[in-house]
């Protein structure tokens, strides 16, 4: 199980920002935002799966955190990226494979993460008359 | 040929959650589709952040009606996690057996489903009652048919007496007869090799493409269980395979499904065998600030759950990943070039909330806005298809 651990490092090499493996079975990466894509190709390349995305409401932007399983380890990696303010996007990782397609709409309508390169931004869970702008999971949203 | 607009949705009285297929077929043949879904979104990650962390497992097992003991259980564990604790071991032995239970009815109320979308209502009826006992022995552990409460961080809410272990016993055993009848049926008929087999194939790359879990990926080959890759609860400690068939069809998802009733019923038989008086609750005080991951191997496939805490009574986020979210996309790769008397199977052969299929359904055309077939014509044409292979004629079974 290291070993996911110490690729990861030499593969992403200075924009692997923080990285810890507190259990044999969990591991935690932070990484520069303009790595992400390339991060989490790497990792699927490695064997592992996407479980979802979480994204996260943080004072400098909307953190967004990937957790990729790697089954066969029992090992699940949480690879985090920043999408700072004022305006937050990532590159999409859903060009790359269908399975991130609807969680990457999904942060986008109830966080507002712009994910650059998806190739069908429609909404996901927001009705189609919700107004433009507005992202319900976001901490100033007045109801 | 015309291309015509099939909408399966969105609204059911049965579902608790609403979904929305639109297929475009040519002729008879799927060519293309869309899943919209959302019409029901209940805010349950906004929710739980207002909750203490005692109070989310009532809320999250309240996401899905059948997975009640999966969704508390991946919390919980995630929090756990966080936390540090040391469940007792008669408390792992008991989340086993509810969980297993939980897998028995699951599977048991699809295969009724299934049977009944095909047509044989015989079926559906028998296998129903034989789900029963099941209920009974969840009800009698926790005193609930859904939504157990049994769970909590740090333990279990609720002890059994010894007295009970023969009857759930009884309930776990009673269910390897009736599956075996119905996997022989299912193998000996040859009309349902021609209704499931080689129908709503999903092939192993798609499968990882689309990240799916459960049976929908072990039905197609992708050997991934929590239970085995991840031991948590009891698993370690209890002998049982992971059933991985490799055709990707509704027939191997059908064969998963079965062959994991019987692997269930001979984990709660071993649990019951190993299980030691004890404590059953860690008695948690306090949750310190940290992030945590916690998975489960929930009927339907993996159910995900992340939760961060700031050391407050709160969860500051907590995110939740049923398993249908990741399988329904994957119709995209199974529906495509299929017959649409045959979809009604393969949207159901997911299990995507047992009566997903079972909702109001028109067909409109395109061009008019006419209609052209609805939810009963859709049936009915699955039917007529099994009436027709079986030498019953055009009759409705």
């Amino acid at each position: 199980m290291g070993h996911v651990a110490e690729s990861i490092k030499s593969h992403v090499g200075n924009e692997l920002l923080w990285f810890s493996m507190p259990s044999d079975t969990r591991a935690w990466a932070v990484v520069a935002p303009e790595a992400i894509r390339r991060t989490i190709a790497f990792l699927r390349e490695s064997g592992g799966r996407l479980a979802t995305m979480t994204g996260v409401e943080v004072r400098d932007g909307i953190e967004v955190n990937y957790h990729i399983c790697f089954d066969h380890d029992g090992l699940v990696i949480t690879v985090r990226a920043l999408a700072s303010w004022p305006e937050p996007s990532l590159e999409s990782v859903a060009q790359d494979f269908p399975g991130a397609l609807w969680i990457e709409r999904e942060i986008h309508d109830v966080l507002g993460v712009s994910f650059v390169g998806h190739p069908d931004m429609r909404r996901l869970v927001l009705p189609d008359d919700w107004p433009e702008g507005n992202y319900p999971l976001r901490k100033g949203f007045q109801a | 040929m015309k291309r015509t607009l099939v909408p399966i949705g969105p609204y059911h009285p049965l579902q608790e959650e609403a979904e929305f297929f639109q297929l475009y077929v040519e002729g008879e043949t799927v060519v293309d589709m869309d899943v919209r879904i959302s019409y029901n979104h209940r805010g349950i990650e906004e929710l739980s952040s207002r909750k203490t962390f005692d109070q989310v497992p009532y809320l999250v097992e309240r996401v899905c009606g059948i997975c009640s003991a999966s969704h508390p259980m991946a919390y919980i564990q995630a929090v756990e996690s966080i936390a540090g604790v040391q469940v007792p071991d008669r408390a792992l032995y008991l989340r086993t057996i509810v969980l297993e239970l939980e897998r028995l009815h699951s599977h048991l109320l699809w295969m009724g489903l299934a049977g009944h979308f095909i047509g044989y209502n015989t079926v559906w009826m028998w296998v129903w009652r034989y789900r029963e006992p099941v209920m009974d022995a969840l009800e009698l552990m926790t005193g609930s048919r859904v939504n157990y409460a049994n769970a909590k961080i740090g333990g279990v809410r609720r002890d059994i007496p010894p007295e009970m272990y023969p009857e759930i016993r009884k309930a776990a055993d009673a269910v390897i007869g009736p599956t075996e009848l119905v996997i022989k049926a299912v193998r000996d008929d040859p009309v349902m090799h021609a209704r499931l087999k080689g129908v709503g194939v999903l092939r192993k790359a798609d499968a990882k493409a689309w990240c799916v879990t459960g049976p929908t990926a072990r039905g197609s080959g992708v050997d991934i269980d929590v239970r085995k890759d991840e031991p948590y609860a009891a698993y370690d400690r209890v002998d049982f395979d992971e059933v991985v068939w490799d055709n990707g069809d509704v027939y191997a998802k059908f064969m998963v499904r079965c062959y994991e009733c019987l692997e269930a019923s001979k984990i709660i038989i071993q649990c019951l065998d190993q299980i030691e008086p004890g404590p059953v609750d860690a008695m948690v005080r306090e949750i310190p600030p940290g992030d945590g991951c916690g998975h489960v191997e929930a009927p339907r496939g993996e159910t995900f759950h992340f939760v961060r805490s700031d050391g407050s009574a709160h969860p500051v986020r907590h995110k939740v990943r049923a398993p249908s979210y990741v399988n329904i996309p994957s119709f995209k790769a199974s529906c495509i070039g299929q017959e649409i008397a045959d979809v009604a199977l393969i949207l159901a052969s997911v299990d995507p909330c047992y009566s997903c299929t079972e909702r109001v359904a028109v067909a409109k055309d395109v061009s008019t806005g006419r209609v052209v077939w609805s939810h009963s014509d859709l049936v009915r044409l699955s039917r007529q298809k099994t009436a027709r292979l079986s030498g019953r004629g055009n009759r409705t079974a």
